[in-house]
């Protein structure tokens, strides 16, 4: 009965002993390495459409600013803003009352001039014939050679005159047609069919003509059937923009509609450039924008003014390689393998400090250097997303990060350096690195921008910090 | 007159062991140990030592987990899913959830340390005496046994050996496994465990150790109370399972009312 229990005990301690030394010794001699929740895609073959987003405004293609070209009191202003007009109507009447005036007194001075020349022709007549007569009475020895210049004197002082009124006839003619020309200058019609798009001034607001200044801006006239996109863009997409691309505009106020645009128009020369001074220009924190005209193809109720924001199709690339836009990161690059016998010379960044995710955005590729020691992540902003670590600048030279994709291998990852292509909002065409159908990380964002390196063991799931794709 | 039979001769009493006998014996002849609890003197250490032993287990073992890129790297994606359902059920904002994502990456696993540190203080003496009052409770009136609750108490903490045991075994699956919440139970085959799931959490409650620690004090209250094994059993695994029933059903009500 002793030995029983003794027995029992014996092989009940015996057993829990070695569960234990089992289990210690897989715990001793088992890798220990995080497992990093990553999710997958597949490398597939899609068509890919780069795009430039843009925001700006709509505008009529045709729009005019009426000003006038006289000062005076608005007495008739028969339009209002939203008014459709055709070329030739009456837009504004400006109170005429001294143009008339001008116009009378230019007509009276004018008819006075007249006046004048038919003396001076009368005058003239006169010392033609006294000159006649007394030339023959010098002829004859019969006058004075002084008696006979003054009557060639007084005959040509005539002719002069003559001229002079003939002059004075041709300015005061001048000075009526110019009366008569401002005077119609009161009257404003409009130099096309169109519509009142704004309408400043107001019945009985004094306006100035645009020989003073600038001139009253009193209304603008637009023609609202053919529409543009005025977009801005950074300096490093307007490069790639060109007359014709192709373009899907989206306006705020119609939403979930789409509209089509070409573009005909690409700023040669930046916003601001000539009202910015060299000194100004070099603090000023505004980015450098290029204005971008698109005409709109679709006739819709668009007014001027309406927020819009534009795909610009800048280039394209069909059934080749992709990979979701959120796989591809930067890295530095894998060392070469080492010559053997050659002590390793570390030149390698610890892995929590590996932290690069470059931003391409709207195909504008940044270059980013990469350091270890400490870390900046920069939340995705616009189109892309950046994380640039710094290096230790105590390792010696920067290193030059490259693109790279994880790739599934059972368990563990690859990481594999990938030539880049385009991109649209979704994926990344890639030129060489990887084939189709190779399962590579795809998320999450931390993972591929911060923990995953070479080798790293992985589990799929759905990753923190995001939500699995519907 | 004839002559009276004599009494039979009483059982010879259970010699007495050594503290670190009864230690030892609770896993292999629990019931030897329970005997000689039944007809000895009360005594302090047959509680605190199990108690004290628990208690600086855990403690290492806290330390070693903690220790592992892997824990710590699964205590962050934690603290990051729990944000993530905050967010996807709209109690907290995009920037509150980036905040709380930092403090989360900087302080998560801090949390996890200090429970780690304190837990093991309430649970080493938390379980003899609650596990005590249990066992009293179903002696005294249900089995009808007369033993007072400090017997109760000591065959809880004795006991409780298979916990220290416990802790031993489950910090070496979790280190082998690089998973928080490995242990010796059905949970051991779930791929993704989540800790909020209740089926995953019957499954937690399926450990072999505990199953065990059951067993021995059933046996415990048995031979205390002088009921049978079978009838003992009976009552401490139904108590058992009406208690982890409660637990599963708070949890998931907590969770249903103010979202896990």
């Amino acid at each position: 009965m002793a030995n029983s229990k003794k027995r029992r005990k014996i092989i009940i301690f015996s057993i829990i002993g070695v569960v234990l030394v089992a289990l210690t010794l897989v715990a001793i001699f088992k890798k220990k390495q995080p497992v990093i929740t990553v999710q997958t895609e597949k490398v597939i073959r899609t068509n890919i459409i780069e795009t430039v987003v843009a925001n700006g405004k709509i505008y009529p293609v045709v729009q005019v600013h009426i000003s006038p070209e006289v000062s005076g009191e608005i007495i008739e202003l028969p339009v209002k803003e939203g008014q459709r007009v055709k070329k030739g109507d009456l837009l504004v009447k400006i109170n005429p009352d001294i143009y008339i005036a001008a116009v009378n007194l230019a007509k009276a001075s004018y008819e006075s001039s007249i006046a004048a020349k038919a003396s001076a022709v009368a005058s003239l007549e006169k010392a033609q014939a006294d000159y006649d007569r007394n030339q023959e009475l010098f002829n004859q020895k019969l006058l004075s050679e002084s008696d006979f210049i003054g009557f060639k004197s007084a005959r040509d002082v005539a002719k002069a005159q003559l001229d002079s009124a003939i002059d004075q006839v041709n300015v005061a003619k001048a000075n009526v047609d110019n009366a008569e020309e401002e005077l119609a200058k009161t009257t404003i019609v409009s130099p096309l069919d169109g519509t009142i798009s704004k309408l400043n001034s107001q019945l009985g607001e004094r306006v100035l003509g645009t020989v003073q200044n600038a001139g009253t801006d009193i209304m603008v006239v637009s023609d609202l059937n053919t529409m543009e996109a005025r977009v801005d863009v950074g300096e490093m997409d307007v490069v790639l923009i060109r007359p014709g691309q192709n373009v899907s505009l989206e306006v705020d106020s119609f939403k979930d509609q789409k509209f089509t645009g070409t573009v005909t128009d690409v700023a040669s020369s930046s916003e601001g450039l000539n009202s910015l001074s060299s000194a100004s220009s070099s603090t000023t924190q505004d980015a450098t924008k290029f204005e971008i005209r698109i005409r709109i193809s679709e006739k819709e109720s668009f007014r001027p003014g309406m927020s819009v924001t534009g795909e610009i199709e800048t280039r394209s690339r069909t059934n080749v390689l992709a990979v979701p836009f959120a796989s591809v990161t930067a890295r530095p690059p894998k060392p070469p393998p080492k010559p053997p016998g050659k002590s390793p010379k570390t030149n390698s960044v610890s892995p929590a400090s590996k932290a690069t995710n470059i931003a391409k955005a709207g195909g504008s590729e940044t270059n980013t250097v990469k350091v270890a020691g400490s870390e900046t992540n920069t939340a995705p902003t616009g189109n892309g997303a950046t994380n640039v670590a710094k290096a230790d600048k105590k390792g010696g030279a920067q290193q030059k990060l490259v693109d790279v994709v994880f790739v599934v291998e059972g368990n563990h990852v690859k990481m594999v350096p990938v030539k880049t292509g385009i991109s649209d909002e979704t994926h990344w065409e890639i030129v060489e690195g990887l084939k189709e159908g190779d399962e590579i990380v795809s998320g999450g964002f931390r993972a591929i921008s911060r923990d995953l390196d070479d080798g790293k063991k992985i589990r799929k799931g759905v990753a923190t910090g995001e939500e699995p794709k519907s | 007159m004839p002559p009276t039979p004599e009494p039979p001769p009483a059982a010879p009493p259970t010699p007495a062991t050594s503290l670190p006998g009864r230690l030892l014996n609770v896993f292999a002849a629990p019931g030897e140990v329970f005997d000689g609890i039944k007809t000895t003197p009360s005594s302090v250490a047959n509680w605190l030592v199990p108690a004290l032993l628990f208690m600086v287990l855990s403690w290492l073992s806290a330390g070693l987990i903690f220790s592992q890129p892997a824990i710590r790297q699964q205590i962050s994606e934690l603290s990051t899913k729990a944000i993530d359902r905050q967010v996807e059920k709209g109690k907290i904002s995009g920037a509150q959830a980036d905040q709380a994502r930092a403090a989360a990456e900087k302080f998560g696993s801090v949390g996890y340390e200090i429970g780690a540190a304190v837990a093991p203080v309430f649970a080493a003496f938390a379980s003899p005496f609650f596990g005590g009052l249990i066992l009293w409770l179903v002696g005294a009136f249900a089995l009808k046994g007369p033993f007072s609750y400090m017997k109760a108490v000591e065959v809880a903490g004795l006991s409780n050996m298979i916990l220290a045991l416990s802790v031993i075994v489950k910090t070496l699956l979790i280190l082998i496994t690089g998973n928080l919440f490995a242990s010796p139970s059905l949970a051991l085959v779930v791929k993704d465990f989540d800790p909020q799931n209740p089926v995953h959490s019957l499954f937690v409650m399926l450990d072999v150790m505990v199953l065990w620690l059951l067993v021995v004090r059933s046996i415990g209250l048995a031979r205390v109370s002088g009921a049978s094994v079978g009838k003992a059993a009976a009552w401490i695994f139904g108590i058992w399972i009406a208690f982890m029933g409660v637990i599963i059903g708070f949890g998931a009500t907590v969770r249903a009312v103010f979202g896990g």
